[in-house]
């Protein structure tokens, strides 16, 4: 079962992408300074009413075995500490040891 | 041009000697070299240079990735496809260093790297149906581990530009996100626009 703090963080990506299109329109609405104020500050008070899991700013990389949001390697999407462990188990294809 | 030449001829010793065949027991066993045949490969010349394919091979190890290689060049000679030797290109290497423990102890890191080694062959001249087979039977046999990209290039008929210019306007896709966004922000606006017509026309009355 992953972390409380992982599945949060699965709903915002969800929630996220789900008004991407929707955020994105109104926020183009509310910038456009061809527009009419009126119209722009009709749009940006629609924004205002989206949830926080609409934004974007609410998706955090997390580690996928220990849930912790500091130290990750997005490309192995893992924290530094579950990364070492499993590639000194030579469980992440190609890594090893540096030596040089 | 002169370094080459000479390092081809001390690799292929025995076989570019004008000696007799007779040689003597430590010259032969000077020049046996430990996995390496008689002979030098077989290669057909190519007859135009025109390029046909490459074949892009990558691995974290460079054992299994030289065997294929070898194995893509000995079939390419098999076929008669005039294709080059295999190609080294620069190995990329990735380093990360990490902490040793959980928690603090900054001092004491590892590092960890991670390889990919690549060798490329070039095949030029070849019908497409022969350099078809030689991907089907390279694709059939590859080796756990070793990753291949083929590039393929072919002769097209006249016109085919303009045939796939045609063909791709017809099934336009009005869907990207781009295109969608804009589409429901004219929306937006225009429902503004009427919510305000209508707020002023009750103010009015």
């Amino acid at each position: 079962m992953p972390n409380a703090r992982v599945l949060r963080d699965i709903k915002a990506r969800n929630i996220v992408n789900a008004n991407e299109i929707l955020r994105r329109a109104y926020l183009y609405v509310a910038r456009n300074e061809s527009l009419s104020p009126q119209v722009r500050h009709q749009a940006q008070l629609q924004l205002n009413t989206f949830g926080k899991y609409t934004r974007p700013t609410t998706v955090k990389n997390r580690c996928s075995e220990s849930g912790r949001g500091r130290g990750i390697i997005s490309e192995f999407a893992m924290c530094r500490y579950q990364f070492r462990l499993k590639a000194l188990n030579r469980e992440i294809p190609g890594v090893q040891k540096a030596s040089w | 041009m002169l370094r080459r030449a000479t390092g081809v001829l001390t690799k292929w010793a025995r076989y570019n000697s004008t000696k007799p065949s007779a040689l003597t027991e430590p010259e032969f066993s000077a020049s046996v070299i430990h996995g390496r045949s008689l002979y030098p490969p077989l290669q057909h010349p190519p007859t135009h240079r025109v390029p046909v394919a490459l074949i892009h091979l990558r691995a974290h190890h460079p054992l299994h990735l030289d065997l294929f290689a070898h194995f893509a060049e000995h079939a390419a000679a098999a076929l008669a496809i005039p294709a080059s030797r295999p190609i080294h290109l620069p190995t990329q290497r990735s380093l990360w260093t990490v902490l040793r423990g959980p928690f603090v102890h900054k001092k004491s890191q590892e590092n960890f790297e991670r390889r990919v080694h690549k060798r490329a062959i070039k095949a030029w001249d070849a019908d497409p149906e022969v350099v078809d087979r030689w991907v089907k039977y390279l694709v059939r046999h590859t080796i756990p581990g070793v990753g291949i990209r083929v590039t393929r290039w072919q002769h097209a008929p006249v016109g085919v530009g303009r045939e796939m210019m045609q063909s791709a306007v017809g099934s336009l896709r009005q869907d990207t996100d781009a295109q969608r966004v804009k589409a429901l922000a004219d929306k937006i606006v225009q429902q503004e626009l009427l919510a305000e017509k209508n707020a002023a026309s009750v103010a009015q009355s």
